[in-house]
């Protein structure tokens, strides 16, 4: 294994990066969820199929060598734009928890009280806005004034439940 | 040199070994200190499990035969990325499952088979949730209380923390909530 394996697989994540800065601030996508997997699964996907078929059929692009040295920048890419979704969220739902963070170093060196924190954190209605993403993300679907749950929402939950039942937990407080 | 392929197929594999020392701390944790906080128990079975996944890979990819011919820093280092990233990967997805609003909301959505919006409002007390994270963030000790004030004391999530603030902000999403402006 080499450097260029590492190189590479860097690369093509922060051609994603690039990508989905300048679609977000151009573009400003409504379905966040279609456009990330796009950008940072599906079309890397695509071109490592297509760089390994290359390779495989002998042909080497970049002095990268073929088949599983492709394979480790394409698990790299993988690795790395996982972790960067999975951080995505906390963003576009303003994280409170990093907020409350950010709040109680801006407050130092008094600090902040309990009471001040607490406002802050009421003063406007975060359930609604994850109604709407759910909503929106076809999680849950309106009813009449209520709302049930849809297939892809139970794809989301099911795995969730799942670990927390193997790893003895019970519900998340969220 | 190391196998490539071996390594590949061993780090494709370590979301389970994350998985299996993480039930293994967890249940551990639950019946010796209850109480404990989860995130920090999971946080903990990323850090445990450069052990396994560290001897998978020295008995499997790194033997004497293989460190023979070739450097052998470029491989650990590319383990120990994308070991990391699985790892930071695998705690937010168990994060989501603790603290997610939306989780939470499908959840009781399932659970009841139909919620109305009246009624997933009350579910949430806003002090509650709020107190929950103030909870967490005391268990975790990334704050202190000294006479009723909450002060920082770690910068484990502060860090992150600033690094998310400035990152909504380049991709234009709406800013964190910025809770000293709102006074």
């Amino acid at each position: 294994m080499s450097y260029l394996i590492i190189l590479y697989g860097f690369l093509s994540f922060f051609a994603s990066i690039i990508c989905h800065v300048l679609v977000w601030r151009l573009l400003n996508p409504r379905s966040h969820i279609t456009y990330l997997a796009l950008i940072f699964l599906i079309i890397p996907l695509a071109s490592y199929v297509l760089l390994f078929l290359y390779g495989f059929s002998g042909g080497s692009i970049l002095s990268l060598p073929a088949t599983s040295e492709i394979l480790g920048a394409a698990l790299l890419h993988f690795a790395l734009a996982a972790a960067y979704i999975q951080t995505y969220p906390a963003m576009q739902a303003r994280c409170p928890t990093l907020a409350l963070l950010i709040a109680i170093k801006r407050s130092e060196p008094t600090g902040i009280s309990y009471d001040e924190l607490r406002r802050s954190f009421t003063s406007d209605n975060p359930i609604n806005e994850r109604i709407s993403d759910l909503t929106n993300s076809r999680m849950i679907f309106k009813t009449g004034s209520g709302y049930s749950i849809t297939a892809r929402g139970l794809l989301l939950l099911w795995p969730l439940m799942a670990l927390r039942g193997l790893l003895g937990l019970p519900t998340g407080r969220g | 040199m190391p196998d490539t392929s071996i390594i590949l197929i061993l780090l494709t594999l370590s979301p389970v070994v994350i998985l299996f020392v993480h039930t293994m701390v967890s249940r551990t944790l639950l019946s010796v200190k209850p109480g404990f906080s989860n995130q920090l128990a999971c946080l903990i079975s990323v850090a445990i499990g450069h052990i396994p996944m560290g001897l998978l890979l020295l008995y499997f990819a790194f033997n004497a035969t293989a460190l023979s011919n070739e450097p052998v820093a470029p491989s650990v280092i590319y383990c120990l990325i994308v070991y990391n990233s699985i790892g930071y990967s695998y705690f937010h997805l168990f994060n989501m499952s603790e603290t997610a609003r939306r989780v939470r909301i499908l959840y009781e959505v399932k659970k009841a088979g139909r919620l109305e919006d009246s009624e997933i409002q009350s579910m949430y007390d806003t002090g509650d949730m709020f107190s929950g994270r103030v909870e967490r963030l005391l268990s975790m000790s990334q704050i202190r209380e000294e006479g009723g004030r909450y002060l920082l004391c770690g910068y484990f999530l502060y860090i992150p923390a600033l690094i998310i603030n400035f990152w909504g902000k380049l991709i234009n999403l709406p800013l964190l909530k910025d809770p000293e402006k709102k006074k």
